[in-house]
């Protein structure tokens, strides 16, 4: 699966950060004895029945949940509309914060919680919405359904939407051969590069964090550019959400592409990236 | 007689010195412990008691106090098995050095003496480190967790009977350190590579976008039918 | 007044295309209309106020959207049709059954001249002096659908004018849309009648516009900018996915995406569910 490797492409992990991932291991209970510190960024995907406890941590003795595991690294829920929906409300705060505090008798514990969030789900509750190989057999009202389960203040805290569509036998046997991760990983950690050197003085490490302020600081858009965005949010109905989402992503797609400013054609790609915001969660 | 002992109490990352302080004297045999313990530190008393005995010690019936402090911090958990057993052994004379005063101790004891692995050695490891410990002795089984900080010495005992021993200068315990390159070299690189995944060019390019910006990504389309093909 | 004949260049294009196009045209007001794009609306002289606000609605919608309204000056539709189409200035043509001296239906020389002051123009075939007869109506008809792309009939009761208007429609290979109507009423008779012979049936001013805004597409393959020409090609009615497309051009997936959003910003192809798309 796709978002099983995305651990393979971040960026490598500094001394300080394994340091502070073990940390947090260590007290969980979960590091294995032939590790002495975590070198990948973890990966964890809890399953759907998790509930809000361990999903952001406590118990009588509070221990550090899912999201803090997931710490420096990648938290990823299969089948997000099959969480329970006050499980994914409790991690709200936690996702855009970086950090959880639990609550206890004798005070309150705080755990660092800076993650991305993966999360997949299926287009509609048999999952052939929009295929072309088999007929989906859901009404409009049960997909409207399914993807309400997901509330907007939720996916108003993800940049990027894609849908991924199965690949057919026959292509996949002659295609040529594929990037490695490693190959991958040199533009990913070019472009943090970029970012870690312009956010030095703001406190933050990466584009998902910019603040609206920072955005008006350090997304400037030339007219062209502006006048496109002007244009698909006119004609592709898209929410005003969207826009801050667009602009980060737009950014970090320049970074990618070492361009200091931010052009057209980023800000096309980045919009190709919120389509399902109309597509799906519009009617 | 009166001893004390140093540990450690973890709340979150943060953590608090604190004294084991053991008093054992003649009397109507009984044992207390106070100091804001829960009920899996009371319960130590008959794991320490079963694992002095198996040890080789004798443990006579006489009064015992501990006193946990400061007394304001709540302690949970098994990791103050081995400084209570050490204050108690320590009161009874079974110790004779001054030594103990300087060193910080965890582990929780198993009924014949051995020390189990416990939660959470590495930050206290940290949090030691920041206090100024220099000697830290804990269960075998976590002593390489904790060996990739530098500047403080991790001892990594098998049994109650070999920190004793070690405390009485009869035996040596050996520290290793590892050097985060060493981890690196030794790491297994990650399991799963993209070269793996045929076709899929779009959400590649999306998750690389979603790695090198940090943001947060939804795939959306049959996951299990991508699975049968991309896995 | 002006008089244009047919080998002179203002005369209309559309009514080239038509058989028994008329040899002349006594034309007043704006000539520049004739070539534009437009529609006729036409009904029952006898309209039902169903039938009037359905004119209303129509009129006034589509010569906002930029569609000249052409129709026959008579009362009922046709005068419901000019008056509103006239709240956009220069939008409206009045085909003329007889000369314009004999302006018929008298009651309508007001309309004939508020046309006039919109910048709006009135055409004839006939000699000014020409008095109106039966034969005549009928035959301007062909003029009114002949000078325009499609045809929008109202109203229209069985073997009446606007029936005739319809027929020549179809006949001159144009577009003919149509209102329905309730099937007890007899003002809807030919209406409903054409619906099921196979009209294009309208309920808004939305239909018609989107009917030749798709057409515009199809027929307008000059629009697309040259840079994104290849992608546009790959995509047809069949669904496409972006890696396919990537693939068959040998471009990487940022440009591709680009060119994909560009195409649909300008409304040239459509995304569908499952990330593939089509040609709109």
């Amino acid at each position: 699966m796709i978002a099983k490797r995305i651990p393979s492409i971040l960026p490598d992990l500094s001394f300080e950060e394994a340091l502070e991932i073990t940390k947090i291991h260590s007290i969980a209970g979960i590091l294995k004895e032939d590790i002495p510190i975590i070198i990948n960024r973890p990966f964890r995907s809890p399953h759907h029945t998790i509930s809000a406890t361990s999903l952001v941590g406590g118990g009588r003795i509070p221990k550090p949940g899912e999201i803090s595991l997931a710490h420096y690294g990648v938290l990823f829920l299969d089948e997000l509309p099959e969480f329970n929906q006050h499980t994914l409300e409790v991690m709200r705060g936690p996702l855009e914060d970086g950090i959880v505090t639990i609550s206890r008798v004798n005070g309150s514990l705080t755990y660092p919680c800076n993650f991305m969030f993966v999360a997949s789900m299926n287009p509609c509750p048999c999952g052939y919405y929009g295929s072309q190989d088999k007929e989906c057999t859901c009404t409009m009202q049960a997909i409207t359904k399914y993807m309400g389960k997901i509330s907007g203040p939720l996916l108003d805290r993800i940049d990027i939407q894609i849908e991924v569509t199965p690949v057919k036998y026959e292509k996949l046997e002659n295609s040529n051969k594929e990037e490695t991760s490693e190959q991958i990983k040199e533009r990913v950690n070019k472009a943090r590069e970029i970012q870690r050197a312009r956010y030095k003085e703001e406190k933050i490490y990466s584009n998902s964090s910019l603040t609206p302020k920072l955005i008006e600081k350090y997304c400037k858009l030339d007219s062209k550019s502006k006048n496109i965005l002007e244009i698909a949010f006119n004609k592709l109905g898209l929410s005003a959400r969207a826009y801050g989402r667009i602009l980060k992503v737009a950014r970090t797609i320049a970074d990618l592409e070492g361009s200091k400013q931010i052009t057209k054609s980023h800000i096309a790609e980045a919009i190709g990236y919120r389509n399902l915001d109309k597509k799906y969660w519009k009617n | 007689m009166l001893s004390t002992v140093k540990t450690m109490a973890l709340h979150g990352l943060e953590g608090f010195l604190i004294d084991v302080q053991v008093d054992v004297s003649a009397g109507m045999p009984s044992w207390d412990i106070v100091g804001l313990p829960d009920t899996s530190v009371k319960e130590a008393k008959e794991r320490i008691r079963t694992a002095i005995k198996n040890s080789g010690y004798e443990l006579f019936s006489r009064k015992i106090v501990i006193n946990l402090a400061p007394a304001n911090i709540k302690k949970e958990g098994s990791i103050y098995d081995l400084p209570m057993a050490i204050g108690i052994l320590k009161s009874i004379d079974v110790i004779y050095t001054k030594q103990t005063e300087n060193i910080l101790m965890i582990g929780e004891l198993s009924l014949n003496g051995n020390l189990n692995h416990i939660n959470g050695a590495l930050p206290i490891c940290i949090e030691a480190k920041k206090m100024g410990i220099k000697k830290i002795i804990m269960p075998k089984q976590n002593a390489k967790e904790a060996s990739i900080i530098s500047g403080i010495e991790i001892l990594g005992a098998y049994d109650l009977s070999e920190v004793v021993h070690y405390l009485n200068n009869d035996i040596k315990i050996g520290s290793n350190h590892i050097t985060w390159e060493e981890c690196l070299k030794s790491g297994k690189k990650y399991p799963l590579d993209f070269s793996e995944v045929k076709g899929q060019e779009n959400v590649k390019r999306a998750v690389e976008i979603a790695a090198a910006g940090g943001h947060n990504c939804l795939l959306i389309g049959s996951p299990r039918l991508g699975q049968n093909y991309d896995s | 007044m002006k008089i244009i004949k047919k080998e002179d260049k203002a005369y209309p294009q559309k009514l080239l295309e038509i058989k028994d196009s008329p040899n002349q045209l006594y034309v007043e007001g704006n000539i520049d209309l004739l070539n534009n794009k437009s529609i006729a609306i036409v009904g029952s002289r006898l309209a039902t106020e169903y039938g009037k606000s359905c004119a209303k609605l129509f009129a006034n919608e589509l010569s906002k959207q930029g569609f000249t309204i052409i129709s026959g000056l008579a009362v009922g539709i046709d005068a419901t049709a000019h008056i509103y189409s006239m709240e956009e200035q220069g939008k409206t043509i009045a085909v003329l059954g007889s000369g314009f001296n004999k302006i018929f239906p008298e009651e309508n020389y007001y309309l004939y001249k508020e046309i006039l002051e919109n910048n709006g123009c009135i055409i004839s075939e006939y000699e000014p002096n020409t008095e109106k007869s039966k034969e005549n109506f009928p035959k301007r008809n062909r003029i009114i659908s002949g000078l325009s792309m499609g045809v929008l009939l109202v109203e229209a009761r069985y073997g009446s004018g606007g029936a005739i208007t319809a027929k020549l429609a179809i006949k001159q290979n144009k577009d003919l849309f149509c209102i329905p109507n309730r099937i007890d009423e007899k003002t809807g008779y030919n209406t409903n009648l054409l619906i099921k012979q196979g009209a294009n049936l309208v309920t808004t001013p939305q239909d018609i516009i989107d009917f030749y805004e798709e057409q515009d597409i199809q027929e307008n393959n000059l629009q697309i900018p040259k840079q994104y020409e290849e992608i546009y090609n790959l995509i047809g009615q069949l669904p496409i996915t972006i890696n396919e497309i990537a693939k068959t051009t040998n471009k990487q997936i940022p440009e591709v995406s680009e060119a994909l959003f560009m195409l649909e910003i300008e409304g040239l192809i459509k995304s569908i569910p499952g990330n593939k798309y089509i040609r709109k």
